[in-house]
């Protein structure tokens, strides 16, 4: 029974394992008969079903019938219902199967009585992961562009981006490094070399694409070797000030490299960074509503000025309701689409 | 990963594309860091972020690497 709450197996393998643990008392010449014998006492005796699986020629145990080997105080069958309704079916990111598979696991050991109790229990509370993402990354994306970034090569793939409407475009460029953000998305830092057909996105831009976004079967990894050095991306000094509201316990947040934080009598904050993603330095500096004035680079203000326009815009006290703009694409430094992205979550690209 | 060490423009992003996730992680578990603590993280940890398939093994590569850092900084005990 162990061997079979692990996995289906071979009668072969059951016979020999019994053999193995019992010695002399084990199974005899006829083993095969035996083990069918224990198969039906064990349907007699304990409602235990056993199905022999064709495909495969294993034994598995579709159900352990009244032979519950767990049981569980209530306190653990609330911590079972709260990680079953945490670890759904079908999660986003694929590491979450092994916990499925250890929850169904245990939830097949228990009583039939316990089973019926944690169904009906299942999703009160849930674990709210961060890492859930609405969209799989799909593994051979993933390793594929690994294995060009590893070897330094040139790789393709099509891309849909928010503001690509419905038709992916194809984009040749040269990958860099995977990174995952806090909301769990995963992105591909590359340089982006041709765009088929050519969009708002500059060549030699430094993207970040999500990789959710990437269309799967489309990467290709080309012959073309990058050099040791990467295209140098254009980078900007970056320095804003965060009033007291945010700044007077003086624990303000690092989220961009070369920080450096002067903290000032009135309780306000002059920050200095260096950036070269200019619309993710928006996202990330926009969490602090008016609490932050940016100082530098002329192009993002100009970029927080025409978010702001953009919020006016919908927002207009005359409007009865918020104005839904055209989302027509205007021309952002450093992302693959260019974004009217005021009316789109941070990150979203 | 490709050593960092001789090209500026590649451990710029580098940092500009870890260090929300590395703040996060500071905050959410207090480690206190401030900006060059967690640069320096960020750099450590950089060879195993590579091969992070999600935003979960990222977090779980930083605390790894903070919790060396930790005992690594940790004062000598027991000498008299």
């Amino acid at each position: 029974m162990r061997l079979l709450l692990r996995e289906p197996t071979t009668k072969e393998r059951l016979i020999a394992l019994v053999q193995q643990e019992l010695g002399e008392e084990g199974y005899p010449a006829a083993a095969e008969s035996a083990l069918k014998h224990d198969f039906d006492a064990l349907k007699r005796e304990y409602g235990c079903r056993i199905a022999f699986q064709r495909a495969t020629g294993c034994y598995a145990l579709d159900d352990l019938g009244e032979l519950a080997l767990l049981e569980l105080p209530d306190s653990c069958m609330e911590a079972l219902a709260f990680l079953d309704a945490s670890f759904p079916a079908g999660s986003a990111i694929p590491e979450h199967a092994n916990i499925r598979s250890l929850l169904e696991r245990v939830v097949r050991l228990l009583s039939t009585e316990r089973q019926k109790q944690h169904r009906r229990r299942t999703g009160s509370v849930v674990l709210d992961l961060p890492g859930r993402v609405p969209n799989r990354i799909d593994r051979t994306v993933l390793l594929t562009l690994r294995r060009a970034i590893e070897n330094r090569q040139e790789v393709v793939f099509n891309y849909l981006g928010l503001f690509d409407d419905d038709r992916p475009r194809q984009h040749r460029v040269a990958p860099y490094q995977i990174s995952f953000r806090p909301e769990g998305h995963g992105y591909l830092d590359a340089t982006l070399l041709e765009a088929t057909p050519p969009g708002t996105e500059q060549v030699h831009a430094t993207i970040n694409y999500r990789l959710d976004r990437i269309i799967t079967g489309s990467v290709r990894i080309l012959p073309t070797m990058l050099p040791p050095q990467r295209i140098q991306p254009a980078s900007y000094a970056l320095r804003y000030k965060l009033l007291p509201a945010v700044a007077r316990r003086r624990d303000v947040a690092t989220f961009f490299p070369h920080s450096h934080i002067t903290y000032h009598d009135d309780g306000s904050a002059t920050v200095t960074a260096t950036v070269t993603n200019l619309w993710q330095a928006r996202q990330t500096l926009l969490r602090y509503g008016t609490a932050c004035i940016v100082l530098e680079p002329p192009e993002l203000i100009e970029l927080f000025r025409e978010t702001a326009q953009g919020l006016a815009d919908i927002y207009a006290e005359s409007s009865e309701e918020p104005l839904l703009l055209a989302e027509e694409p205007v021309a952002v430094a450093n992302e693959p689409v260019a974004v009217a992205a005021e009316v789109v979550p941070a990150s979203e690209m | 990963m490709r050593d960092l060490s001789y090209d500026s423009s590649m451990r710029l992003r580098l940092l500009e594309c870890w260090l929300p996730l590395a703040q996060q992680a500071n905050q959410l578990y207090g480690w206190k860091y401030d900006a060059p603590s967690l640069e320096a993280l960020i750099i450590a940890a950089a060879p195993r972020l590579m091969y992070a398939h999600n935003y979960l093994e990222a977090h779980v590569i930083l605390w790894h690497y903070q919790v060396q850092h930790a005992q690594d900084n940790k004062p000598a005990t027991g000498d008299i």
